[in-house]
């Protein structure tokens, strides 16, 4: 992908049972964003605070958790490339003052046909803009990244009717 | 060996060469110090591997409790780039064939990206979608990290 120069690259997928035009209609509006990319499990929370779905748009989301070594994010930016039914980038600050990347890193969830249905990918990278600390930044992203966001996904796409606010669930 | 759609990775930065980090996959004895592992949720141990084209490599242990055993032959060897294994289930759970994993070295300004993808789900038959995602649910990098801090330790 053309949005993906750094080598320190973090990616989690799956493959969901529809097309990726159906897929992208997950990504159309702040409301059906927080149904997937956003819910709480035992130790961790996750809101989308602001999603502007637009090239020159916005994205932004608050997470908690209490699993492992407690901690926060709140990571948000410029949507970058926004490609109905291929490609969601963004630039991602951290706005937590004891987490000050100079330079945004950035995220993209890329939808690949494949098999009759569609691989969702999400990767983060660009970690290189932490300098001495990019290393370790991509490593707390490998160890800290789960399922939950692509099963919600996975979850609603496939679900012949589902209601309720998100479709995060225990693992 | 360029994986197919179905691939999950983890990865790693180690602070060393290529070179320094293939050392680390060169007899049993170094490898079971990464592979080998005991941490709340994963318990498992390398029970044998010979390094090389047409050689093995079989771990058994525990995941979330569950035992589990697999193992395979090694189909690609090209020190200090990449090494590939067939990985299927001991005893086999009706897969067609083994699906693939590729641990792979890169260079970069920084040191070493190091890979871990396991593929092939498209060649296993029916399961491959459920395989596909039970891995990419299940793999972590304590392996990883493990051979990061071996390495970096000197």
């Amino acid at each position: 992908m053309e949005s993906v120069k750094s080598p320190l690259v973090m990616r989690r997928s799956i493959f969901i049972h529809a097309s990726p035009e159906r897929v992208w209609q997950e990504f159309e509006s702040i409301d059906r964003m927080r149904r997937w990319y956003a819910g709480e499990v035992p130790g961790i929370t996750q809101q989308v605070l602001r999603y502007e779905p637009v090239a020159g748009g916005w994205l932004e989301i608050a997470c908690q958790w209490t699993k492992g070594t407690p901690g926060a994010c709140r990571l948000g930016g410029k949507i970058l490339v926004f490609d109905p039914g291929r490609e969601l980038t963004q630039e991602r600050h951290s706005f937590l003052p004891e987490r000050p990347w100079r330079e945004p890193i950035r995220m993209t969830f890329r939808l690949s046909p494949a098999l009759g249905g569609t691989v969702v990918e999400v990767l983060e990278y660009g970690f290189e803009v932490a300098g001495e600390h990019a290393a370790s930044y991509h490593l707390e992203a490998e160890a800290g990244w789960t399922m939950h966001e692509l099963e919600a996904l996975r979850r609603l796409v496939e679900a012949p009717v589902m209601t309720g606010a998100s479709a995060w669930a225990a693992p | 060996m360029e994986p197919g759609a179905l691939v999950v990775r983890r990865s790693i930065q180690i602070a060393a060469t290529p070179e320094r980090v293939w050392q680390e996959f060169e007899d049993p004895e170094r490898m079971k110090r990464w592979w080998d592992l005991d941490t709340p949720n994963v318990h498992q141990r390398l029970v044998r591997y010979e390094a090389g084209v047409g050689g093995w490599l079989e771990i058994e242990g525990l995941h979330h409790g569950h035992p589990f055993h697999f193992g395979g032959k090694i189909v690609a060897f090209d020190p200090p780039r990449e090494v590939t294994m067939e990985h299927d289930w001991m005893p086999s759970q009706g897969w067609t064939v083994p699906t693939l994993l590729t641990v792979r070295l890169t260079a970069n300004g920084y040191g070493t990206l190091v890979e871990v993808l396991h593929h092939g789900f498209e060649r296993i038959g029916d399961q491959a979608l459920e395989a596909f995602h039970g891995f990419e649910g299940g793999w972590g990098i304590e392996e990883l990290d493990a051979l990061r801090r071996i390495v970096e330790a000197g």
